[in-house]
């Protein structure tokens, strides 16, 4: 079992790592059960998320809201690899959730819409790399991937955004 | 082709939104109560926090003896009678890849003595050149993204390639035989294997814009 606490190397890290998982464990359980209904493997995606977060301490903020946004994402994409390993398929329609949570928010945001709508793993890359300001390397490091195989997925999530932006009557 | 900005700020809307969706049913007040195991594995990992220096020496004793294997290793694969066993060691025990052992007609190069490349390049690209000993590689990125990788092995050289959920399939290349490997899933597309009685050569292509013909014409223009 990987200690995450021992890849902490100053006290002001350990710190860090401490508030974020005191914070945002909660929710992170919250986020791998709605989307697993097992409570064994929520708390096992939980967990190596936190791994993950350990392993990359020095390139994550303290507990706030872009923070939350991140170890959301990080456990949601160990949940898309149980699902991934296990050949089962998520509970959640992405194209149905994307529509809902456009019409919650009360925009018209096309290219918002159509970025809720890609696959799991491209949209983790997508949040990731344009949203958190990630490089493809630390990218890799985060979700456990090879380098080429994130920029890959780059690749593929650029011209999936933009194929279903111009499906969606989005102008290039 | 869709902006940085609008890329950026849709990025961050839609993470919101996400989060935002959980949150809503997220009671804070009753958060759950994580198993007994997992607060265990928590407490002892923050037990081991307390001990940095231990933990560190601990990490670098591994590391050292990891090193001293892979130079061993190293050392023993420098030997051909070595090598070649170990090589039909791998050939049992890793059954996802696949050992491509090229027979030559003729006596070839124990070393790369001259280095081959393709003629016909991918235009806009920029080229890192890197070599051994027994091996040529060329790798061409376009946007600090890997297009192609281009290699040139003595027919000695053992490579182990991929073989989980692709098509392969015989081509001929100048002549000789090749071997063409579509990928479904990987992040290499596809892969060309074959080689020409004095080296062996493997062109990796992960860009999608790059298709078969275009990769056998490209591995037809090597000198």
């Amino acid at each position: 079992m990987i200690t995450y606490l021992q890849m902490i190397e100053t006290d002001e890290e350990r710190s860090k790592f401490e508030q974020i998982y005191k914070e945002y464990k909660g929710l992170m359980y919250h986020v791998a059960y709605e989307r697993l209904h097992n409570e064994q493997d929520a708390e096992d995606a939980v967990q190596h998320a936190f791994v993950k977060i350990a392993e990359n301490i020095d390139r994550i903020e303290p507990a706030g809201p872009k923070t939350k946004q991140l170890v959301v994402t990080i456990v949601d994409n160990r949940v898309t690899d149980i699902f991934r390993v296990r050949g089962r398929h998520p509970t959640v329609e992405y194209d149905e959730l994307a529509n809902v949570l456009v019409e919650q928010d009360g925009t018209e945001d096309l290219l918002t819409s159509c970025m809720l709508k890609l696959p799991d793993i491209q949209r983790h890359v997508i949040w990731l790399k344009y949203y958190h300001g990630y490089t493809l390397r630390e990218i890799a490091k985060l979700l456990g991937l090879s380098l080429s195989n994130a920029q890959k997925i780059d690749q593929r999530a650029k011209k999936k955004l933009s194929e279903l932006y111009e499906a969606a009557g989005g102008s290039l | 082709m869709i902006m940085e900005e609008m890329l950026r700020a849709a990025a961050e809307k839609s993470s919101e939104l996400y989060v935002n969706h959980f949150e809503h049913t997220y009671d804070h007040e009753n958060q759950h109560e994580f198993s007994p195991q997992f607060e265990k594995k928590t407490q002892k990992l923050k037990q081991k926090a307390k001990h940095p220096f231990f933990n560190h020496a601990w990490t670098r004793a591994v590391a050292a003896v990891l090193c001293v294997c892979v130079v061993s290793f190293a050392l023993c694969m420098s030997i051909e009678p070595i090598r070649a066993e170990l090589v039909k060691i791998f050939l049992v025990y890793h059954g996802k890849y696949v050992d491509v052992v090229c027979q030559s007609e003729e006596e070839p190069p124990t070393s790369i003595e001259e280095y081959r490349e393709p003629m016909l390049q991918l235009a806009g690209t920029e080229r890192e050149v890197k070599s051994g000993q027994w091996w040529y590689a060329v790798k061409y990125t376009r946007d600090d993204m890997i297009e192609m990788i281009y290699r040139q092995h003595t027919m000695t050289t053992s490579v182990m390639l991929n073989n989980e959920d692709c098509v392969i399939t015989d081509v001929e290349i100048n002549g000789n035989v090749g071997k063409f490997f579509e990928y479904e899933d990987e992040p290499e597309s596809m892969l060309l294997a074959w080689h020409d009685n004095e080296y062996s050569y493997i062109i990796t292509v992960y860009s999608s814009d790059i298709d078969k013909e275009l990769i056998l014409s490209i591995a037809e223009s090597v000198r």
